[in-house]
């Protein structure tokens, strides 16, 4: 039985390493991770959703982030550098999945550092809350969370689903994961690494 | 300047890698996914280089390349990772595959018009 304590730190992982992706995905723009009241946000929620999903024999991921027109084309305008006026529908919403790929290859490239093997799937879009996809009563073993990526004017809401199966793998390089998230955060990124 | 092969299934990344190597005078041919790369590459045989994407539908970054490798034994010409992957051992993998050089997106236009100039002036 996995013990709640490891997969409550991968949840606190999750959130850390997607902030500083998102952080230096949207160049350098500061984000802080906030609690999600879903009751307040269900506008948000009920939009639009990009999903990705990564899977092993120790365990399951599945990342959402929850978007709509607004905060995605607010977003992509920061990061492509170009005017709000200039993003079309298409473009804000490939930069969501963008942002799904990021947040899961950052995942498996740092586990993999680690020796611990994941898939992953490309990322896809659905339109509405993901219930419509996802039910609500799943394995009692997954864990859940929702929460948010704030910025001065924009935020973007994600849901993280973990279910592991093994605890030892993810307990042996907890401390070491804290420290990659550093590593890579101080990383500048659009640098050209000749091989 | 140089004719560049660049293969993204974001077409808000191709519009962006198009803009900066237009604007540094070099020829674009765009594809939209693994498959659509290697046609283009095969039919262009020696292209001045390649800036592809990793995570795509149908093949990814480096299945296309080792399939362009059967394809075009002995033809030679330079490679750029642009993706968001991070890992170092994706990294060497891809190095094994012909990649010279590896881009964490989001990519800065002027570090890569550089580095693109650097090579293609060989």
């Amino acid at each position: 039985m996995v013990n709640d304590g490891t997969t409550s730190f991968f949840q606190e992982y999750i959130k850390k390493a997607t902030c500083m992706r998102l952080s230096q995905y949207c160049r350098k723009t500061p984000f802080t991770i906030k609690d999600c009241d879903e009751t307040s946000n269900s506008n948000a929620l009920s939009e639009e959703m990009s999903i990705i999903m990564l899977w092993s024999s120790v365990g399951s991921i599945i990342l959402k982030i929850h978007f709509n027109m607004k905060m995605a084309t607010k977003l992509a305008s920061i990061t492509l550098g170009r005017d709000e006026s200039e993003i079309s529908s298409k473009v804000a919403r490939e930069f969501c999945t963008e942002i799904s790929n990021m947040q899961a290859s950052y995942m498996r490239g740092v586990l993999e550092k680690h020796d611990i093997y994941f898939g992953m799937s490309l990322p896809f879009l659905v339109a509405g809350e993901d219930e419509v996809i996802f039910r609500k009563v799943r394995d009692p073993r997954a864990s859940t969370s929702v929460w948010k990526l704030c910025s001065d004017d924009n935020e973007l809401i994600c849901t993280s689903e973990v279910m592991l199966f093994e605890s030892n793998p993810f307990e042996k390089i907890r401390s070491m994961l804290e420290i990659d998230i550093v590593d890579v955060g101080n990383k500048a990124t659009g640098d050209v690494v000749f091989l | 300047m140089a004719t560049v092969i660049i293969i993204d299934d974001s077409a808000a990344v191709r519009d962006q890698l198009r803009d900066a190597l237009q604007n540094g005078g070099h020829t674009v041919i765009e594809a939209e996914n693994g498959n659509d790369g290697l046609t283009k590459i095969v039919a262009a045989k020696t292209p001045d280089l390649v800036i592809t994407d990793y995570n795509m539908p149908g093949l990814d970054g480096i299945a296309m390349l080792m399939k362009v490798k059967e394809q075009l034994s002995g033809s030679k010409f330079p490679i750029f990772m642009l993706t968001t992957e991070t890992s170092e051992k994706l990294q060497a993998v891809g190095k094994e595959a012909g990649v010279i050089a590896w881009i964490n997106k989001p990519f800065d236009p002027a570090k890569l018009l550089a580095a693109v100039n650097k090579v293609t002036s060989k």
